[in-house]
């Protein structure tokens, strides 16, 4: 299309009446608030989330390894591993929050702006790997709860074998994995894919331009 | 009054007028890159959130209008992604609501069926008399590679020449 045919189609529009207004500029005051990313792109929440809930089950692991040490003396080395796994799918999340930086996202040019929501995408993917390791300890250790009422004699056996311990731990982190993966993983990377075919082609037509 | 407060208000005020003034242009964008009414109200508040927010930091007005179109292209490569990703935005029928300016929409969805995004940008910035190089910085890397491009294959250029004279 020419830009002469677009000048005489934008000429040729009949004048926008009220009924064709979505929104009028007395409203301007809430949209300074509101995010203008739909639902699909906007991750801050879900983020924010993550970050709140990490820190109060590290605040809980925090107390029990307390609890822990001051009852039996040991070592709860098992508790540190997942105080430390907290900690970094913690710091993860706050470098991803600070990365995206929602505020000034749109503020970038095109390219670069379809590069930050494609690598946002990819770190966002990328942190449930941490997250499946965790869903791993949590559920080693209702296993392990469900074995001390049930089983006391394996628990105890089980408790006591730390290469034991360490390979039902994968095993969960891997199985939560594989449901993450078809469950929760697949809809972010169509979403990533789309942004990146969308900038390959924009690239692409810019080349041949 | 504070003096912080009247600086935030005196801002207010600016992007509120900017936006007045450039209104148009977000329902030239709107009329490219939505296919009925319900995305046309969609892109548009979208659009002007985003124009809104980039702009309350900036401080001249060339630099409020630059983010100012960088809002716009930017949520309209956004809501193409957004349409391609949902499998039945197809089937939605918005009308809207004045059939002179219903005819006006269908007949220009058929003219620009075989556009490609890039290009309604492009044509999007070429109407609003954007020059080629803030077209460049609006449009980022792509065209920015293109100019390096073309400043790399001068620069090999050049030597070439000069090589010529000395020889000749």
């Amino acid at each position: 299309m020419e830009l002469k045919k677009l000048r005489e189609h934008w000429a040729g529009f009949p004048v926008v009446s009220m009924e064709e207004r979505p929104v009028l500029i007395s409203e301007m005051e809430n949209m300074l608030v509101k995010s203008p990313f739909t639902r699909e792109f906007y991750l801050r929440n879900k983020i924010l989330f993550r970050i709140a809930a990490s820190l109060l089950l590290l605040l809980v692991v925090a107390f029990q390894v307390r609890n822990e040490t001051a009852g039996t003396g040991g070592e709860p080395y098992f508790l540190f591993l997942l105080a430390a796994t907290l900690a970094g799918f913690m710091g993860f999340n706050i470098h991803l929050l600070f990365f995206a930086d929602y505020p000034s996202l749109a503020s970038l040019s095109l390219v670069p702006f379809l590069d930050r929501i494609e690598n946002i995408f990819q770190r966002y993917i990328h942190s449930f790997k941490i997250l499946s390791l965790l869903a791993g300890f949590y559920a080693q250790m209702l296993l392990e709860c469900i074995l001390r009422s049930s089983n006391a004699g394996l628990y105890q056996s089980i408790r006591e074998n730390t290469i034991y311990r360490i390979l039902i731990l994968a095993f969960l982190s891997i199985s939560a994995y594989i449901l993450l993966l078809s469950f929760r993983i697949n809809k972010y990377k169509k979403r990533m894919l789309a942004v990146r075919t969308y900038k390959e082609g924009i690239s692409d037509t810019a080349r041949k331009h | 009054m504070n003096p912080g407060d009247k600086k935030k208000s005196e801002c207010e005020g600016d992007i509120r007028a900017l936006l007045k003034n450039h209104h148009k242009k977000i329902y030239y964008v709107c009329r490219l890159f939505a296919d009925n009414y319900r995305q046309h109200c969609g892109l548009f508040v979208t659009i002007l959130t985003a124009a809104s927010q980039n702009m309350q930091h900036s401080k001249t007005e060339k630099e409020k209008y630059t983010l100012f179109l960088r809002a716009c292209i930017n949520m309209a490569a956004l809501h193409s992604i957004s349409n391609g990703l949902s499998p039945d935005h197809e089937k939605e029928t918005g009308r809207y609501k004045s059939p002179d300016y219903q005819h006006s929409m269908t007949k220009l969805r058929a003219d620009i069926r075989d556009l490609s995004d890039y290009e309604k940008m492009h044509l999007f910035l070429s109407a609003e008399n954007v020059l080629p190089d803030e077209i460049a910085d609006i449009g980022g890397a792509a065209t920015a590679e293109n100019k390096k491009r073309g400043e790399k294959h001068n620069k090999q250029f050049a030597p070439f020449i000069k090589e010529k004279l000395i020889w000749s």
